[in-house]
């Protein structure tokens, strides 16, 4: 029986997180959602997803930043890889997202196609959808 | 990109809202920013006049346009009332709020920044290249401080005509308060020398969230405070000591809260809510004959107004308080535009997703087989 990845997206904009569901669903993925940095960290402390989907700048406790952070710190999470949207793609937000210890960056507004292609590229071989 | 919608709202001079029924502002144009900053925005949006208003706009009680007159903060020493317009948004769901000004706070706010324009002009060159020559002069010595309390001077007048004039006060930079704190104290160099002042940082540990906005203003907003308690700290003459300010963050729901406290009752207890006020000079703190508050209080609160978060400055029998409260995380904006921006290139390859689809690596899943009903 084939491993079907978890995908968390962490995105405050429902509009985009429907977006990204929406093409997520054209793969064979387990597919979570949170609005903010806090229930998003705790979603993936217990699902320990694959991939987490992380808006950078979400209002309230905790930025994407954050979350990045606590997530590469949480030894039960060092399989789980990140990729961070955004809508910032200047020089130190991507310095900021290596600091944060971020495996992709995504600039929004980015192709659907594209986003299925590094997801798959992030994950262990074999359980690509 | 900006729709032509969305410039040509941008572009009104009257101030305009986009406010949700549940009273969320969605949308806050260049006029509405400008003169009344994020945080006076958001309390009118959450005002019980504006609830009120919306609950009854929601269920069809009341007729659009509508003139109404909206109070914030009542009973405090800074209530304020605006006469506004709802009326129906563009998109049928949301609502729109024109808010006027007042005949009077037209004209005097016309008088102002025709004042500010014109300190501008005049000061605003020769002030700039000042400031640039002077910083390499400035030293320790009895000059070299006179020279800082004067560029110090000078620095907030530019401010000043900048926050209350016409300049938007627009950025979105990340902002980690401990640095922003150690940047700020270490601005005030000579002064703090002087007065033998030190800080303490109490609660600045990895997991405060950032804040989200210009950090040259914020810096310059907590400079003022933190200039503000040094010199109304009891100072080493009356001691035998220095003076010490402690600077203490700590997170309550979804603000980060700065507080500085310094051994020293100083000007509050007299002043009153006076020292929130612009223009007004406020007298000799105790210690420091000459030295009057002027500019600097109200230039930090406008500046943290304009960032969504409040300041407040009170005394006990022990110290002098001063609390600056700013929203974490990133600020709520409007994002329609991106929004569309990205739904379209979903479009765009949605023929490409679902090409990839057919040629997957999956088979469809066999349709279900209906049991017999007679197994």
């Amino acid at each position: 029986m084939s491993h079907i990845p978890a995908i968390l997206i962490v995105e405050d904009q429902k509009d985009i997180r429907d977006l990204i569901r929406a093409t997520l669903e054209f793969e064979d993925f387990d597919l979570h959602e949170a609005d903010n940095g806090m229930a998003g960290l705790h979603k993936a402390l217990s699902l320990r997803p694959a991939v987490v989907l992380l808006d950078v700048m979400m209002p309230g406790e905790l930025d994407g930043y954050q979350v990045c952070r606590k997530i590469k710190e949480a030894p039960d999470l060092r399989h789980t890889r990140v990729m961070l949207l955004t809508a910032r793609g200047q020089q130190k937000d991507l310095a900021e997202g290596d600091r944060a210890g971020a495996d992709a960056y995504l600039v929004k507004p980015f192709s659907p196609l594209d986003l299925i292609e590094r997801i798959e590229a992030m994950l262990p071989a074999g359980s690509a959808a | 990109m900006v729709s032509p919608l969305a410039q040509l709202l941008m572009s009104m001079q009257d101030a305009l809202l986009l406010i949700s029924p549940a009273g969320r502002v969605k949308f806050a144009n260049d006029a509405a920013n400008r003169r009344h900053g994020a945080g006076v925005l958001a309390d009118i949006a959450a005002s019980s006049d504006m609830q009120h208003h919306l609950r009854l706009a929601s269920i069809g009680k009341a007729t659009l346009p509508l003139s109404i007159k909206v109070q914030v903060r009542p009973g405090q020493p800074d209530e304020q009332t605006f006469g506004c317009t709802l009326i129906q948004a563009p998109n049928q769901t949301d609502f729109g709020l024109l808010i006027h000004q007042t005949q009077s706070g037209s004209a005097h706010a016309e008088a102002l920044s025709s004042m500010l324009e014109i300190l501008d002009q005049e000061l605003g060159a020769p002030m700039r290249d000042f400031l640039a020559t002077a910083g390499e002069l400035s030293g320790d010595g009895p000059h070299g401080l006179l020279l800082h309390e004067i560029v110090n001077r000078l620095d907030k007048l530019k401010g000043v005509v900048e926050v209350f004039g016409s300049t938007p006060l627009i950025a979105s930079e990340r902002i980690v308060l401990k640095e922003l704190v150690g940047e700020a104290w270490q601005s005030l160099g000579p002064l703090t020398r002087s007065m033998r002042a030190d800080a303490s940082l109490v609660g600045f540990h990895d997991d405060l969230p950032p804040v989200y906005g210009s950090t040259d203003w914020l810096r310059r907003a907590l400079r003022e405070c933190m200039d503000n308690a040094v010199r109304h700290s009891i100072s080493a003459d009356s001691t035998g000591g220095g003076c010490h300010i402690e600077i203490r963050a700590s997170l309550i729901g979804e603000f980060a809260t700065l507080t500085l406290r310094n051994l020293g009752v100083g000007a509050v207890p007299r002043l009153g809510d006076r020292i929130y006020l612009a223009f007004n000079r406020a007298g000799a703190p105790r210690q420091h004959a000459g030295h009057g508050m002027t500019v600097g209080i109200p230039l930090s609160r406008r500046i943290i107004e304009l960032h969504g978060g409040h300041l407040r400055i009170s005394a006990d029998d022990e110290a002098v308080v001063t609390s600056i409260e700013l929203p974490t995380g990133a600020p709520r904006r409007d994002q329609a535009e991106q929004n569309l921006l990205q739904a379209q290139k979903y479009a765009q390859d949605l023929a490409k997703l679902m090409a990839r689809q057919r040629r997957g690596a999956r088979p469809a899943a066999a349709p279900e087989t209906p049991a017999p009903l007679n197994a």
